[in-house]
Protein backbone atom coordinates (compact mmCIF):
# COMPACT_ATOMS: atom_id res chain seq x y z
CA UNK A 1 0.00 0.00 0.00
CA UNK A 2 1.21 3.57 -0.78
CA UNK A 3 1.92 5.72 2.06
CA UNK A 4 0.10 8.90 2.15
CA UNK A 5 2.38 11.40 2.61
CA UNK A 6 -0.10 14.63 2.57
CA UNK A 7 -1.01 15.16 6.07
CA UNK A 8 2.79 15.58 6.48
CA UNK A 9 3.27 18.25 3.53
CA UNK A 10 -0.09 19.86 4.78
CA UNK A 11 1.48 19.89 8.78
CA UNK A 12 4.67 21.28 6.96
CA UNK A 13 2.15 24.01 4.83
CA UNK A 14 0.71 25.46 7.68
CA UNK A 15 4.33 25.33 10.00
CA UNK A 16 6.01 27.71 7.15
CA UNK A 17 2.94 29.45 5.78
CA UNK A 18 2.59 30.83 9.56
CA UNK A 19 6.44 31.46 10.16
CA UNK A 20 6.75 32.92 6.89
CA UNK A 21 3.94 35.46 7.87
CA UNK A 22 5.17 36.23 11.19
CA UNK A 23 9.13 36.84 9.80
CA UNK A 24 8.63 40.38 9.01
CA UNK A 25 6.12 41.51 11.54
CA UNK A 26 8.00 39.87 14.11
CA UNK A 27 11.78 41.28 13.10
CA UNK A 28 9.88 44.66 13.01
CA UNK A 29 7.96 44.36 16.55
CA UNK A 30 11.35 43.08 17.75
CA UNK A 31 12.98 46.44 16.46
CA UNK A 32 10.44 48.87 17.88
CA UNK A 33 11.23 46.67 20.89
CA UNK A 34 15.07 47.39 20.88
CA UNK A 35 15.24 51.00 19.93
CA UNK A 36 11.92 52.47 21.88
CA UNK A 37 12.03 51.56 25.27
CA UNK A 38 8.72 53.84 26.12
CA UNK A 39 6.44 51.28 24.21
CA UNK A 40 8.46 48.24 25.92
CA UNK A 41 6.34 47.00 28.71
CA UNK A 42 3.26 47.13 26.57
CA UNK A 43 4.64 45.52 24.09
CA UNK A 44 6.58 43.16 25.83
CA UNK A 45 2.99 42.07 28.21
CA UNK A 46 1.02 42.02 24.68
CA UNK A 47 3.03 39.37 22.77
CA UNK A 48 3.37 37.43 26.40
CA UNK A 49 -0.57 37.20 26.37
CA UNK A 50 -0.69 36.26 22.65
CA UNK A 51 2.62 33.12 23.84
CA UNK A 52 -0.08 32.06 26.36
CA UNK A 53 -2.77 32.06 24.25
CA UNK A 54 -3.35 28.79 21.89
CA UNK A 55 -4.15 30.89 18.91
CA UNK A 56 -4.34 27.86 15.95
CA UNK A 57 -6.81 25.60 18.43
CA UNK A 58 -9.23 28.86 19.91
CA UNK A 59 -9.95 30.08 15.98
CA UNK A 60 -10.13 25.85 15.28
CA UNK A 61 -12.92 25.84 17.68
CA UNK A 62 -14.57 29.22 16.94
CA UNK A 63 -14.66 28.89 13.71
CA UNK A 64 -14.96 24.76 12.90
CA UNK A 65 -17.10 25.29 10.44
CA UNK A 66 -15.39 27.70 7.81
CA UNK A 67 -11.89 25.53 8.95
CA UNK A 68 -9.50 25.21 6.49
CA UNK A 69 -5.33 25.35 5.66
CA UNK A 70 -5.48 29.01 5.08
CA UNK A 71 -7.14 29.90 8.12
CA UNK A 72 -5.12 27.68 10.00
CA UNK A 73 -1.83 29.62 8.26
CA UNK A 74 -3.66 32.69 9.16
CA UNK A 75 -3.72 31.84 12.43
CA UNK A 76 -0.75 30.17 12.51
CA UNK A 77 1.08 33.75 11.78
CA UNK A 78 -0.21 35.00 15.47
CA UNK A 79 0.99 31.65 17.23
CA UNK A 80 4.49 32.02 15.89
CA UNK A 81 4.20 35.99 15.85
CA UNK A 82 5.38 35.87 19.57
CA UNK A 83 8.21 33.30 19.22
CA UNK A 84 9.97 35.01 16.15
CA UNK A 85 9.71 38.96 18.41
CA UNK A 86 11.34 38.02 21.59
CA UNK A 87 13.58 35.84 20.21
CA UNK A 88 14.99 38.51 17.52
CA UNK A 89 14.33 41.07 20.56
CA UNK A 90 16.61 39.17 22.84
CA UNK A 91 19.12 38.46 20.24
CA UNK A 92 19.27 42.27 19.67
CA UNK A 93 18.92 43.83 22.79
CA UNK A 94 22.75 42.09 23.98
CA UNK A 95 24.16 43.52 20.72
CA UNK A 96 22.74 47.22 20.95
CA UNK A 97 24.76 48.66 23.53
CA UNK A 98 28.49 47.53 22.46
CA UNK A 99 27.97 47.14 19.07
CA UNK A 100 25.14 49.04 17.51
CA UNK A 101 25.28 51.81 19.93
CA UNK A 102 29.28 52.12 18.51
CA UNK A 103 28.46 52.26 15.24
CA UNK A 104 25.85 54.51 16.10
CA UNK A 105 28.10 57.50 17.53
CA UNK A 106 30.70 56.46 14.12
CA UNK A 107 27.46 58.41 12.59
CA UNK A 108 26.04 55.13 10.52
CA UNK A 109 22.44 55.27 9.96
CA UNK A 110 19.88 52.33 11.35
CA UNK A 111 19.51 50.90 8.19
CA UNK A 112 23.46 50.58 7.67
CA UNK A 113 23.84 49.25 11.21
CA UNK A 114 20.99 46.31 10.79
CA UNK A 115 22.61 45.21 8.01
CA UNK A 116 26.20 45.20 8.68
CA UNK A 117 26.07 45.05 12.27
CA UNK A 118 22.98 43.27 13.65
CA UNK A 119 22.31 40.56 11.17
CA UNK A 120 25.51 38.99 10.98
CA UNK A 121 25.93 39.10 14.58
CA UNK A 122 22.70 37.65 15.32
CA UNK A 123 21.38 35.55 12.79
CA UNK A 124 22.29 32.32 14.02
CA UNK A 125 19.89 33.35 17.32
CA UNK A 126 16.83 34.49 14.73
CA UNK A 127 17.44 30.99 13.09
CA UNK A 128 17.07 29.68 16.25
CA UNK A 129 13.92 31.24 17.24
CA UNK A 130 12.48 30.69 13.82
CA UNK A 131 12.91 27.37 14.28
CA UNK A 132 10.94 27.63 17.50
CA UNK A 133 8.63 29.44 16.05
CA UNK A 134 7.64 26.85 13.37
CA UNK A 135 7.31 24.06 15.57
CA UNK A 136 4.87 25.60 17.87
CA UNK A 137 2.68 26.25 14.72
CA UNK A 138 3.62 22.46 13.77
CA UNK A 139 2.33 21.20 17.75
CA UNK A 140 -1.01 23.17 17.39
CA UNK A 141 -2.07 22.67 14.45
CA UNK A 142 -1.26 18.62 14.89
CA UNK A 143 -3.63 18.71 18.14
CA UNK A 144 -6.14 20.54 16.18
CA UNK A 145 -5.94 17.53 13.86
CA UNK A 146 -6.25 15.13 16.81
CA UNK A 147 -9.61 16.73 17.92
CA UNK B 1 34.24 75.69 20.81
CA UNK B 2 33.17 72.23 21.92
CA UNK B 3 31.21 72.38 25.25
CA UNK B 4 28.77 71.25 27.76
CA UNK B 5 26.24 73.39 29.89
CA UNK B 6 24.16 70.54 31.27
CA UNK B 7 21.98 69.57 34.19
CA UNK B 8 20.98 65.70 34.39
CA UNK B 9 20.40 65.15 38.08
CA UNK B 10 22.61 64.24 39.69
CA UNK B 11 25.25 66.04 37.49
CA UNK B 12 25.58 69.50 37.06
CA UNK B 13 28.18 70.70 35.30
CA UNK B 14 29.73 73.63 32.79
CA UNK B 15 32.62 72.14 30.73
CA UNK B 16 34.41 73.91 28.06
CA UNK B 17 36.92 71.70 26.22
CA UNK B 18 39.57 72.96 24.27
CA UNK B 19 41.58 70.93 21.44
CA UNK B 20 44.04 68.19 23.22
CA UNK B 21 43.37 65.84 26.09
CA UNK B 22 41.04 66.36 28.59
CA UNK B 23 41.60 64.08 31.70
CA UNK B 24 38.37 63.46 33.40
CA UNK B 25 38.80 61.92 36.99
CA UNK B 26 36.72 60.81 39.66
CA UNK B 27 35.73 58.46 42.23
CA UNK B 28 33.12 55.24 40.89
CA UNK B 29 29.64 56.39 40.70
CA UNK B 30 30.60 60.35 40.10
CA UNK B 31 28.77 60.42 37.04
CA UNK B 32 31.66 60.06 34.20
CA UNK B 33 30.25 57.55 32.01
CA UNK B 34 26.94 58.98 32.51
CA UNK B 35 28.36 62.61 31.30
CA UNK B 36 29.68 60.83 28.03
CA UNK B 37 26.40 59.46 27.60
CA UNK B 38 24.87 62.71 27.62
CA UNK B 39 27.80 64.15 25.46
CA UNK B 40 27.10 61.68 22.40
CA UNK B 41 23.40 61.54 22.82
CA UNK B 42 23.01 58.16 24.11
CA UNK B 43 20.91 59.85 27.29
CA UNK B 44 19.04 63.33 27.43
CA UNK B 45 20.08 65.91 30.25
CA UNK B 46 16.97 67.99 31.81
CA UNK B 47 18.29 71.34 30.52
CA UNK B 48 21.45 73.04 29.23
CA UNK B 49 23.39 73.13 26.25
CA UNK B 50 25.94 71.17 24.36
CA UNK B 51 28.06 72.53 21.22
CA UNK B 52 30.31 70.65 19.38
CA UNK B 53 32.65 72.26 17.23
CA UNK B 54 30.64 75.80 17.14
CA UNK B 55 27.32 73.04 15.99
CA UNK B 56 24.33 73.07 18.85
CA UNK B 57 23.70 69.28 19.48
CA UNK B 58 21.45 69.71 22.33
CA UNK B 59 20.17 72.38 23.57
CA UNK B 60 17.16 72.62 26.03
CA UNK B 61 14.84 75.77 25.42
CA UNK B 62 14.60 75.24 21.86
CA UNK B 63 14.45 71.72 21.77
CA UNK B 64 17.40 70.59 19.44
CA UNK B 65 18.65 67.24 20.90
CA UNK B 66 20.52 65.58 17.50
CA UNK B 67 20.53 61.31 17.71
CA UNK B 68 23.83 60.35 18.29
CA UNK B 69 24.85 59.85 14.65
CA UNK B 70 24.35 63.40 13.87
CA UNK B 71 26.64 64.71 16.70
CA UNK B 72 30.15 64.08 15.18
CA UNK B 73 30.63 62.73 18.47
CA UNK B 74 32.27 59.37 19.02
CA UNK B 75 32.18 57.21 22.06
CA UNK B 76 34.50 54.72 22.88
CA UNK B 77 33.07 53.33 25.83
CA UNK B 78 33.73 51.39 28.46
CA UNK B 79 33.18 47.87 27.20
CA UNK B 80 34.92 46.64 23.84
CA UNK B 81 32.87 47.81 21.06
CA UNK B 82 35.14 46.22 17.75
CA UNK B 83 32.23 44.42 15.49
CA UNK B 84 33.39 40.67 16.45
CA UNK B 85 32.02 39.71 13.01
CA UNK B 86 35.01 41.64 11.13
CA UNK B 87 38.58 41.78 10.61
CA UNK B 88 40.39 44.99 11.91
CA UNK B 89 40.59 46.35 8.36
CA UNK B 90 36.85 45.41 7.95
CA UNK B 91 36.29 47.84 11.31
CA UNK B 92 38.30 50.60 9.91
CA UNK B 93 36.47 50.37 6.66
CA UNK B 94 32.77 50.25 7.99
CA UNK B 95 33.76 53.61 9.72
CA UNK B 96 35.20 54.90 6.63
CA UNK B 97 32.10 54.13 4.19
CA UNK B 98 31.43 57.85 3.34
CA UNK B 99 34.44 58.18 1.38
CA UNK B 100 34.43 56.82 -2.22
CA UNK B 101 37.16 53.27 -2.60
CA UNK B 102 40.06 54.75 -3.69
CA UNK B 103 40.35 57.56 -0.99
CA UNK B 104 38.78 54.77 2.09
CA UNK B 105 41.33 52.92 1.26
CA UNK B 106 44.13 55.05 1.66
CA UNK B 107 42.97 56.87 4.87
CA UNK B 108 42.49 53.35 6.12
CA UNK B 109 46.08 52.46 5.51
CA UNK B 110 47.09 55.60 6.94
CA UNK B 111 45.43 55.18 9.89
CA UNK B 112 46.75 51.62 10.35
CA UNK B 113 50.31 53.48 9.84
CA UNK B 114 50.12 56.09 12.52
CA UNK B 115 47.98 53.61 15.23
CA UNK B 116 51.01 50.61 14.43
CA UNK B 117 48.67 48.70 13.56
CA UNK B 118 49.91 47.10 10.22
CA UNK B 119 50.56 43.57 11.56
CA UNK B 120 47.19 43.07 12.61
CA UNK B 121 45.10 44.19 9.59
CA UNK B 122 43.44 40.26 8.24
CA UNK B 123 42.76 39.32 12.38
CA UNK B 124 39.53 39.23 14.13
CA UNK B 125 39.61 41.46 17.39
CA UNK B 126 39.13 38.57 19.59
CA UNK B 127 42.83 37.88 18.74
CA UNK B 128 44.48 40.94 20.11
CA UNK B 129 45.67 42.51 23.21
CA UNK B 130 43.26 44.95 24.68
CA UNK B 131 45.94 47.29 24.64
CA UNK B 132 45.91 47.11 20.71
CA UNK B 133 41.84 46.81 20.56
CA UNK B 134 41.33 50.24 21.90
CA UNK B 135 44.16 51.49 19.73
CA UNK B 136 41.84 49.90 16.67
CA UNK B 137 38.98 51.87 18.39
CA UNK B 138 40.24 54.80 18.73
CA UNK B 139 41.49 54.61 15.04
CA UNK B 140 37.92 53.86 13.96
CA UNK B 141 36.41 56.48 15.63
CA UNK B 142 38.91 59.09 13.82
CA UNK B 143 38.32 57.29 10.42
CA UNK B 144 34.45 58.58 10.89
CA UNK B 145 35.34 62.32 11.03
CA UNK B 146 34.32 63.12 14.55
CA UNK B 147 34.80 66.26 15.75
CA UNK B 148 35.13 65.05 19.41
CA UNK B 149 36.69 62.06 21.24
CA UNK B 150 35.39 60.65 24.20
CA UNK B 151 37.15 57.74 25.97
CA UNK B 152 35.38 55.85 28.84
CA UNK B 153 37.56 54.42 31.34
CA UNK B 154 39.78 51.80 29.72
CA UNK B 155 42.40 50.00 31.86
CA UNK B 156 44.86 49.96 28.65
CA UNK B 157 44.77 53.32 27.51
CA UNK B 158 48.43 54.15 27.98
CA UNK B 159 50.94 57.12 27.02
CA UNK B 160 51.81 55.65 23.90
CA UNK B 161 48.13 55.67 22.76
CA UNK B 162 47.37 59.56 23.57
CA UNK B 163 50.52 60.46 22.07
CA UNK B 164 49.66 58.96 19.08
CA UNK B 165 46.13 60.57 18.99
CA UNK B 166 47.53 64.14 19.92
CA UNK B 167 49.56 63.57 16.36
CA UNK B 168 46.65 62.42 14.10
CA UNK B 169 43.68 64.24 16.05
CA UNK B 170 43.85 68.25 16.05
CA UNK B 171 40.10 68.36 18.18
CA UNK B 172 38.90 68.15 22.18
CA UNK B 173 39.76 64.42 23.61
CA UNK B 174 37.64 63.77 27.03
CA UNK B 175 39.46 60.95 28.20
CA UNK B 176 37.96 59.12 31.86
CA UNK B 177 40.66 57.55 33.80
CA UNK B 178 41.91 57.57 37.38
CA UNK B 179 45.51 56.99 36.59
CA UNK B 180 47.03 60.09 37.65
CA UNK B 181 50.48 59.74 36.72
CA UNK B 182 49.24 59.41 32.91
CA UNK B 183 47.06 62.61 33.58
CA UNK B 184 50.33 63.95 34.06
CA UNK B 185 52.37 63.06 31.93
CA UNK B 186 49.88 63.19 29.06
CA UNK B 187 46.75 65.33 29.47
CA UNK B 188 46.33 68.74 28.75
CA UNK B 189 43.60 69.35 30.95
CA UNK B 190 42.40 67.80 34.01
CA UNK B 191 38.96 67.72 35.58
CA UNK B 192 38.08 66.78 38.66
CA UNK B 193 34.71 65.30 39.13
CA UNK B 194 32.75 63.95 42.43
CA UNK B 195 28.72 63.54 42.87
CA UNK B 196 28.38 65.33 39.28
CA UNK B 197 29.46 68.46 39.51
CA UNK B 198 33.49 69.32 38.70
CA UNK B 199 35.37 70.55 41.74
CA UNK B 200 38.30 71.79 40.18
CA UNK B 201 39.25 71.66 36.34
CA UNK B 202 42.67 73.59 34.85
CA UNK B 203 45.98 72.78 33.27
CA UNK B 204 47.07 69.09 34.37
CA UNK B 205 50.03 69.60 35.89
CA UNK B 206 48.42 72.09 38.45
CA UNK B 207 45.02 70.55 39.11
CA UNK B 208 47.46 67.79 40.53
CA UNK B 209 50.10 69.85 42.39
CA UNK B 210 47.85 72.40 43.91
CA UNK B 211 44.15 70.73 44.95
CA UNK B 212 42.19 73.24 46.11
CA UNK B 213 39.78 71.83 47.91
CA UNK B 214 39.55 68.55 50.19
CA UNK B 215 37.91 66.65 47.75
CA UNK B 216 39.95 67.64 45.42
CA UNK B 217 42.82 66.66 47.88
CA UNK B 218 41.62 63.12 47.87
CA UNK B 219 40.77 62.21 44.25
CA UNK B 220 44.68 63.56 43.56
CA UNK B 221 45.71 60.99 46.28
CA UNK B 222 46.83 63.35 48.78
CA UNK B 223 47.35 60.31 51.45
CA UNK B 224 47.48 61.91 54.76
CA UNK B 225 44.52 64.44 55.52
CA UNK B 226 44.21 65.42 58.92
CA UNK B 227 41.26 68.01 60.81
CA UNK B 228 43.77 70.92 62.28
CA UNK B 229 42.48 74.39 64.12
CA UNK B 230 44.53 77.38 63.82
CA UNK B 231 45.97 78.43 66.76
CA UNK B 232 47.93 81.38 66.37
CA UNK B 233 48.61 83.50 62.57
CA UNK B 234 51.96 85.20 62.08
CA UNK B 235 51.68 87.58 59.21
CA UNK B 236 54.92 89.64 60.01
CA UNK B 237 56.64 86.37 59.67
CA UNK B 238 54.20 83.97 56.98
CA UNK B 239 53.60 81.62 59.82
CA UNK B 240 50.82 79.98 61.18
CA UNK B 241 50.29 77.34 63.78
CA UNK B 242 47.79 74.56 63.89
CA UNK B 243 46.97 72.00 66.31
CA UNK B 244 46.14 69.07 64.91
CA UNK B 245 45.08 65.63 67.21
CA UNK B 246 48.96 64.20 68.69
CA UNK B 247 50.50 67.31 67.07
CA UNK B 248 51.48 70.59 66.57
CA UNK B 249 52.46 72.18 62.72
CA UNK B 250 54.06 74.88 61.60
CA UNK B 251 53.10 76.15 58.46
CA UNK B 252 52.84 79.46 56.40
CA UNK B 253 50.54 82.12 57.05
CA UNK B 254 47.01 81.41 55.58
CA UNK B 255 45.18 84.28 54.05
CA UNK B 256 41.90 85.18 54.89
CA UNK B 257 41.57 82.67 57.95
CA UNK B 258 41.39 83.48 61.51
CA UNK B 259 42.84 82.05 64.70
CA UNK B 260 40.49 78.85 65.42
CA UNK B 261 39.08 78.28 62.22
CA UNK B 262 38.98 74.47 62.02
CA UNK B 263 41.06 73.41 58.23
CA UNK B 264 42.01 70.21 57.11
CA UNK B 265 45.62 69.64 56.41
CA UNK B 266 46.87 67.32 53.47
CA UNK B 267 50.60 66.25 53.01
CA UNK B 268 51.58 63.43 50.14
CA UNK B 269 52.72 60.24 51.32
CA UNK B 270 56.27 60.62 49.25
CA UNK B 271 56.79 63.86 51.12
CA UNK B 272 56.70 62.78 54.61
CA UNK B 273 60.37 61.89 56.21
CA UNK B 274 60.83 58.78 58.66
CA UNK B 275 62.82 58.97 61.31
CA UNK B 276 64.36 56.51 63.77
CA UNK B 277 64.04 57.28 67.63
CA UNK B 278 62.66 58.49 70.34
CA UNK B 279 62.01 61.79 70.77
CA UNK B 280 59.09 64.35 72.37
CA UNK B 281 56.59 65.81 70.08
CA UNK B 282 57.85 68.55 68.34
CA UNK B 283 56.71 71.35 65.80
CA UNK B 284 56.12 69.19 62.87
CA UNK B 285 57.58 65.64 64.09
CA UNK B 286 55.34 63.36 65.87
CA UNK B 287 55.98 60.29 67.39
CA UNK B 288 54.61 57.18 65.55
CA UNK B 289 53.59 53.61 65.70
CA UNK B 290 54.44 51.74 62.74
CA UNK B 291 51.40 49.38 62.06
CA UNK B 292 52.11 48.04 58.20
CA UNK B 293 54.70 48.21 55.68
CA UNK B 294 53.49 47.05 52.17
CA UNK B 295 56.51 46.54 49.99
CA UNK B 296 56.30 47.12 46.27
CA UNK B 297 58.84 46.71 43.62
CA UNK B 298 60.00 50.19 43.91
CA UNK B 299 58.59 51.54 47.45
CA UNK B 300 57.49 51.03 50.62
CA UNK B 301 54.10 51.87 52.14
CA UNK B 302 54.29 52.22 55.32
CA UNK B 303 51.70 52.70 57.88
CA UNK B 304 51.72 54.68 61.19
CA UNK B 305 49.25 55.07 64.05
CA UNK B 306 47.17 58.26 63.52
CA UNK B 307 46.65 57.48 60.04
CA UNK B 308 49.44 58.52 58.89
CA UNK B 309 51.17 57.60 55.61
CA UNK B 310 54.57 57.50 54.34
CA UNK B 311 56.17 56.25 51.03
CA UNK B 312 60.04 55.65 51.22
CA UNK B 313 62.25 53.95 48.83
CA UNK B 314 63.25 50.48 49.39
CA UNK B 315 66.83 51.44 50.32
CA UNK B 316 65.48 53.68 52.91
CA UNK B 317 63.45 51.02 54.46
CA UNK B 318 65.90 48.50 54.41
CA UNK B 319 68.16 50.59 56.69
CA UNK B 320 65.40 51.62 59.28
CA UNK B 321 63.31 48.66 59.39
CA UNK B 322 64.65 47.34 62.65
CA UNK B 323 63.72 50.68 64.29
CA UNK B 324 61.78 50.16 67.56
CA UNK B 325 61.12 53.30 67.75
CA UNK B 326 59.69 55.76 64.64
CA UNK B 327 58.45 59.18 64.11
CA UNK B 328 57.54 61.07 61.05
CA UNK B 329 58.73 65.04 60.20
CA UNK B 330 56.08 66.97 58.04
CA UNK B 331 57.93 69.54 55.89
CA UNK B 332 56.88 72.99 55.76
CA UNK B 333 57.53 73.33 52.32
CA UNK B 334 55.19 70.06 51.57
CA UNK B 335 51.80 71.43 53.83
CA UNK B 336 48.97 71.82 52.10
CA UNK B 337 46.10 73.80 53.64
CA UNK B 338 42.07 73.21 52.86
Amino acid sequence: MPTDWSPLWLSLRVAALGTAGALLPGLWLAHLLTTRPATRRVLLTLLSLLLATPVLILVFLLRRAAWNWQLASAAGILTALPLVARGAFSAWQALDRPYAAAARSLGNSETRIFLRVLLPLSWRALLASIALASLRVLVEWNLVRAL
Amino acid sequence: MTSARLTAPPLDLELPLPAGITALCGPPGAGKTRLLELIAGFAAPASGRILIDDAIVYDAPSRVDLPPRRRHCALVASRDSLFPHMTVRQNLMFAAGRWARLERHKRVADMLERFELTAALEVRPRELTPAQRLRIEVARALLAETSLLLIDARPSVEEGLLRILRDAFPGPVLLVTSDLDLCYSAADQLVLFAAGRILQQGPARQVIEHPESLEAARLTGIANLFPATIATLDPGRNQSRLACEGFTLSGPYLKGRLNGDSVHVGIRAEDVRVHAGEMEADTNYAPVRLLRAIESTRSVRLEFSGGITAVVSREQFARQKENRTWQVEFPVAALRVF
